[in-house]
Order: C-alpha cells, then structure tokens, then sequence
C-alpha cells in the first residue's frame, strides 16, 4: 500500500529491461555470427534459379545467336554504345568473334549447372554471376522481369552460403568429416590458381573495371584467406573467418527476403492506383493481348466469367500487397505462399511465361518453411539412400537412426507432419490466372532493363 | 522484415535474417508460439553475469539431445538459431566436439570463446553489414517506389547506386494492364539489279511473333520480347515528330531495321538480285474489346503510326537477310 511496493519494481523494472535489451542483442549477434541461417531455403534459391536460368539457356540455345550473339538484331555495335554508356557488366563485349560467343555461352551454361548442383559453390557462384550479367547485359532489351529477378539473384547468392546442403559440397564435407581432416584438395587449388590468374589477367588487360576488379579481388582473397585458415590457422582463426562468412550470408539472406517483399509491395501498390484494377476487369486484358495468348480457347474461357475475372483480379491485388506484412504471421505466409506459387505456375502456362514463372517461384521460395523442405528433400532422398543422408554436413552421427527414411531426423522429425499438407509445387491446374507477366507494364515503363 | 516475430516484439535487436526462423516451428506450433520471441527456458541464469548467459545463449550446447529433451528445450528455443542450421549444429558439436567447422555452422559459444580483439572486429563487421543491408534496400526501395521528396532530392546518388546492375521495374501490368494489341508493320522500297526500284506491300512483323507463341509452352524470349521491347524502346526514344531524342534513338532504329530485314525477305523476289534500300514502319493499335458482361465500350478501329522511310545500310543488315 505505502510507495514501497510502487518503487521498488520500478527500479528493477528498468534494469530488467536493460539486461533483456543486452541479453538480445548478444543473443543476435551471436545468432548471425554463430550460423548462416535458412541453410534450406538459400539451398533451394539456389537451385531454383539455377535451374531456371540453366532451362533457359537450354531452350534458347537454337535462338543464342540471336539473342547474345555477335550478330544479332542487338548488333555487338549497338550493345558496345549502350554498354558505353552505362558500364553494365558483360565479358561478351571483350570480342565480338563469334567463338568468343560460344565459349561465354556454354561457360554460362556450364556454371549454371555447377550451381545447380552445388560443385565448389563458392566458386561457382561467381561463375554464374559472370554467366548471367554477361549474356544478359549483352542484350538487355531480350529481357523481362523473369531476368529481372535472376540477375538480381545472382548477385546476391554470391554473398551467401547457399551450397550448405543439397548440394556435392556438402557430401564431400561429409566425406571429410569421416575421413578425418580435411584433404589437400587438389581441385580447389586447382580452380582457386586458375581463378586467379584469370582475374590478374583480365585486370592487367584492362578488360574490368575498377569495381568489378575490387569486388572480384576480394571475393579471391576472401577464399584464400578461408581455405588458409582452414588448413594452417587455429581454432580462433577458423571461428573467427567463419562468423565473418556467416555474417555476410545472413545480411545477404536478409535483402534477398526484402526484395521479394519490395516485389510484391510495388507490384501490388502500382495496381492498387489503376483503374482496371479498381473495377474488377484487369485480368481480363492480358488474357486478350496477343503476346500473352499462347492457349487462346484456354484465355477465352478464363476471361468470359465477369465473377472470376473480378475475383482474381482482387485477388492478385490483395495478395501482392499484403504479402510483405505477412511474413510476420507464419501460418497466413504459408498459405498466402501456396497462393501466389500456384498464380505463377498458372500464369506459366496461360501467358506462355514460363520461365519468369519459375523465377518467382524460385524467389518465394526463400520464404517458404523449413520443416517443409526437410519433408521434400526427403522424398528426394529416398531412392538413393547413401549412408549419410543428406543433413547439413555434420549431423550424421548424432541424428536419429530413423534420418535415412523416414522424416529427416533429429528434433525436426516430429514437424514435417505437420507442414503445409500438400506439396505445393507446380501443379498448373488452378484457373487462378494472376496477370503479373514477365515484364513492366507497356505503356508506362522507363524501368524494366531499359534505361540501362 | 524476415518471419522472426510470430508474438514478438520483446527481442527488438535480434531479428537477424532467419527466413526459417518462425518457419522452422512452422508446424506444431506448439509451445514456442506463446514464448516464441524469447528463450527463456534456455537460460539457465537469468540473474547471472554476462558469461554465464553465453551458454544460454549459445543454443548449440543447450541441445546436445535431438530427441527427447530437446524438444522441451525446443519450444523455449524458439526462436534461436535458425533451427535449420541447429539440427546440424547439435550434431556436429556431438559428433565432432569441436573439430574442423564446415564453415556455416560456427556456434554461439565459439563465437563467444574469441579472443576479445577478434570479438570486437566482429562486432564491428556486424554493424557494417548492417549498415550496408540498410542502404542497399533504401536505395532499392527509393528506385522502386514512386518518386517523392526524398527520392528527388537524391535522385543523384540513388542513380549511381542502382545503376547498371540493381535496376528493376516491378509495375507488372500496373497501374493499368495494356489494353491494346500493337502489331508492327514494315515495308520496303527494292532495288533491282537492273536500276528498277519497287516498293513491297505492307508486312506485320509481330504476326510472326505471335504465330511462334501460339501452342508453345515455351516461348522463345526472340519472339516474346525482341520486336515488342524494340518497338518500346523506339516509342520511348523518339519524340511526336519521330525524331529520335539521343543516342538511344539511333540505337533503336538501327535495332528495328535489323529486326525487320530478315522477316521481309520473302518479299524479295530474288533475293540475290535485289536489296532493300529503304524501309518503313508502322505501328497499328487495336484496343480490347471491352468484356462483354462489363457495359463499356470502345471504339476498337485500328489507330496507325506511320514513320518516315529510313535508308538501309549494310550494318542494318544481318547476316541472315544478306
């Protein structure tokens, strides 16, 4: 009653609120030093638009000269003014012989497969960089938002550890985790010296500019410094290098979230302000436009119903603009992920996009739940079967026996029953036809890799 | 911005980058829900000094057992560590007591064990990160947004961080989608061996396009984006009086002869004898019909842009059309 018991806790209560403000900051800074988080869901980034951007070279490779080639529409002088202009990053302008072409080519392909698989990630990382701006820069007006996103992409997976799991570094870190030490490693040095030299050389022949130069130098010493440590340096030393490393990767996961957040946002914000939008008919148009009718008894079905065509158009709306806040709410960004998945893969087959489809997909695929991609690579898994399934590099001894078959161990195990039920992959049969096409509006945009 | 809070707001200094963070716990919501945001479970002194709170911390150690402890120590975990890394964390601390990292999974507690000069330098580097995550998404969301008061008044700089390389445009079928079909037509004046010189009649070039995109699952990006972004970035480089407004405009018109010599060719009569010594373009726009069950209409007639004949030169000329 008397002000003893008023004063006291207040005190204590702002010591307290101190020390729970100290204890969460040590706490987070020893979360992104100590781990690169999402080891899963930058795996399956990587390997979404690896794929993505590998399927695509695949099925453009009757149409590579036109499109990259020296003498395609875009002619070599054409894109060597506008490259002139705006420095955009592309070794295909350092000759315009069309052999030259045809390595850069295969090289991007090449590396996208790498990346896909997860060989020497690190490297391969850069590698498809280099694939991807090069082609892409060489003709940006080939592109849409699908490259869009997969240029992005590339640059920020450099940045991040995105080879931890699924993928051949992680089997043979496994290897060596069994073997005991790590080995000498013949490859690396291999790829590490011819890496180098590369970098040397093209710098002394002035074919990169000084940013480029920096930005690749210190990727190149960054690893060396890695492997080094590795080899010859204390425990410090590799604890140290490595919550750098983790460090990197975690601010880097972070902005690859934003950006699909900011995706969505402006997507969503622009709509919000159009017309057509507002009245329920927008999705109607697209399904009219010539460039987006592959199937056009399919565009036609879908565009005759005014309810549908309202209700999917709010939808979209809705669903863009809402996305961003709900990634604070796991359950509705997991449906509302399922959503905007199945609107991607359906807008692959109804406006003929199928590769920006892919990259989108790729892109949520960063939000999508941990406990779910343990239950798909698992099913992945299944057939082969090696002795050391495929956990992060390191759990083999302690996980449950049941890691190999059933669900993937340890304390996850009981999750992914309980994950979004179905896989929602690919299926294509919604109508839920979301007119987000691979590219800016017409009319408006002075953006979308023009004004490059 | 990542899914860290499900309740929340108690940790406002940790949100570090956990896309799996909320996700991983994603499906039994079970007891981390309530207590998600902090781990209190895994404290063991919560009184106690800064040393101590390491182990608590840390949640590597606090989860040697995948099993059945850790599952209660699982809930108050919450939210540590990206359970996604944990899983293997616990592993590997058990497998390997501290041997060689992989080099993802470091653990709290060998963060914590650094000499205090390495603890600094860290400390230093995170905030430069976080510095760096800031700008480049503020750039970013500057570049994107509309442009307002303080996207103009950095204008500048905003540019020369985003471009080349960062650019991006997500107005995607926004404000408005397209309401019309534009097809491009182009013709050409021939020149004969002989000194005679005739004119081709009209030739849409984006029926082409649109005859490789109908039943194709796959459309070539040649027939999806080439001639409709050239004719864009022609529309966006030329002024009313078709006079190109910079180099971009020379650029562009370059681009669509080269588009456009190749799909005239079957005009040629002989292909060997006879070169294009002139072309010309137009566009004709062809609104939507409005849907039927809206009560709009529209005047759906054709609206033609016709540009003035350009001379042809050998660099307007592929290969192919040669």
């Amino acid at each position: 009653m008397t002000p003893a018991p008023v004063r006291a806790p207040r005190a204590p209560a702002r010591a307290r609120l101190t020390a729970r403000l100290d204890r969460a900051l040590v706490r987070g800074f020893l979360r992104v030093t100590g781990s690169a988080l999402g080891p899963y869901q930058t795996a399956v980034v990587r390997i979404g638009f690896a794929a993505t951007w590998l399927f695509f070279l695949l099925r453009e490779f009757p149409h590579r000269h036109e499109l990259y080639g020296p003498d395609s529409p875009w002619h070599f002088t054409l894109a060597e003014r506008l490259i002139d202009g705006n420095d955009a990053f592309t070794v295909l302008m350092w000759s315009g012989s069309a052999l030259w072409f045809e390595f850069v080519y295969a090289f991007a392909a090449l590396a996208a497969f790498g990346l896909l698989v997860g060989w020497r990630t690190r490297t391969l990382s850069v590698f498809f960089l280099i694939g991807v701006l090069s082609l892409q820069n060489r003709s940006v007006f080939m592109g849409d938002g699908g490259d869009n996103v997969i240029h992005l992409m590339a640059l920020y997976l450099v940045l991040t550890r995105c080879g931890r799991v699924w993928s051949l570094d992680a089997r043979r870190e496994r290897r060596e985790r069994r073997a005991g030490a790590p080995g000498a490693d013949a490859t690396g040095v291999v790829l590490a010296a011819a890496t180098g030299l590369a970098l040397v050389a093209t710098a002394a022949l002035g074919l990169l500019s000084p940013g480029w130069t920096a930005f690749f130098a210190a990727l190149w010493l960054g690893h060396a410094a890695w492997w080094a440590v590795r080899r010859f340096g204390g425990a410090s030393w590799r604890t140290a290098l490595a919550a750098l490393g983790n460090l990197l990767h975690n601010g880097t996961l972070l902005v690859i979230m934003a950006e699909v957040c900011l995706i969505y946002a402006t997507a969503g914000w622009y709509k919000v302000q159009g017309s057509r939008w507002q009245d329920g008919t927008a999705v109607y148009y697209p399904l009219h436009l010539d460039y987006f009718t592959p199937w056009p008894a399919l565009s036609e079905l879908l565009g005759g119903s005014g309810v549908l065509v309202m209700l999917i158009t709010y939808a979209t709306v809705i669903t863009q603009v809402a996305f961003p806040f709900t990634v604070f709410n796991r359950r509705i960004k997991n449906v509302l992920l399922v959503v905007m998945m199945l609107e991607h893969a359906s807008i692959a087959v109804v406006l003929g996009l199928p590769f920006f489809s892919l990259a989108m997909i790729a892109a949520d695929a960063v939000f999508l739940p941990t406990a779910f991609l343990l239950w798909l690579g698992a099913r992945f898994r299944r057939r082969p079967r090696t002795p050391a399934a495929e956990r992060p590099a390191g759990s083999p001894a302690t996980t449950a026996p049941g890691a190999l078959s059933g669900p993937p161990a340890g304390t996850d195990a009981e999750r992914p029953a309980g994950t979004p039920a179905g896989p929602p992959a690919v299926p294509g049969q919604r109508p839920a036809a979301e007119p987000r096409p691979g590219e800016p509006a017409r009319p408006a945009p002075p953006g979308g890799n023009s004004p490059r | 911005m990542q899914s860290n809070e499900p309740p929340a707001p108690r940790t406002p200094s940790a949100p570090p980058p956990g896309a799996e963070r909320a996700d991983a716990h994603g499906a039994p919501d079970g007891p981390e829900a309530p207590d998600g945001p902090r781990p209190p479970a895994d404290r063991p002194a919560p009184t106690g000094p800064p040393a101590p709170r390491a182990g608590g911390t840390a949640d590597a150690p606090a989860r040697p057992a995948p099993g059945g402890a850790g599952r209660a120590g699982h809930g108050g975990h919450g939210e540590d560590a990206a359970d996604a890394g944990d899983g293997r964390h616990a592993g590997h601390a058990g497998h390997a007591g501290h041997g060689e990292e992989d080099g993802g999974e470091v653990g709290a507690a060998r963060v914590l064990a650094l000499p205090t000069g390495a603890k600094v330098v860290l400390v230093g580097v995170a905030a430069a990160v976080a510095v760096a995550v800031a700008a480049h998404l503020g750039a970013v969301f500057l570049h994107v947004a509309p442009s307002n008061t303080v996207s103009r008044q950095y204008d500048e700089q905003i540019d020369d961080y985003i471009y080349p390389e960062f650019e991006q445009n997500w107005k995607l079928f926004a404000p408005n989608p397209l309401q019309q079909n534009v097809a491009v037509h182009a013709r050409a004046e021939v020149r004969a061996e002989d000194g005679g010189v005739r004119q081709t009649g009209w030739v849409n070039l984006t029926a082409v396009d649109v005859e490789h995109i109908r039943g194709n699952p796959f459309p070539s990006h040649i027939a999806q984006n080439g001639l409709r972004r050239a004719w864009d970035l022609y529309l966006g480089s030329h002024d009313d009086d078709e006079r190109p407004t910079g180099y971009r405009g020379e650029l562009s018109e370059s681009y669509l002869k080269r588009i456009a010599l190749p799909r005239l060719r079957p005009e040629l009569a002989d292909p060997g004898t006879e070169r294009v010594v002139r072309v010309q373009f137009r566009s004709v726009r062809r609104t939507v019909e409005p849907p039927p069950w809206s009560n709009e209409s529209a005047d759906t007639e054709p609206r033609y842009r016709v540009l003035p004949w350009w001379p042809v030169d050998e660099a307007d000329t592929p290969e192919a059309a040669r």
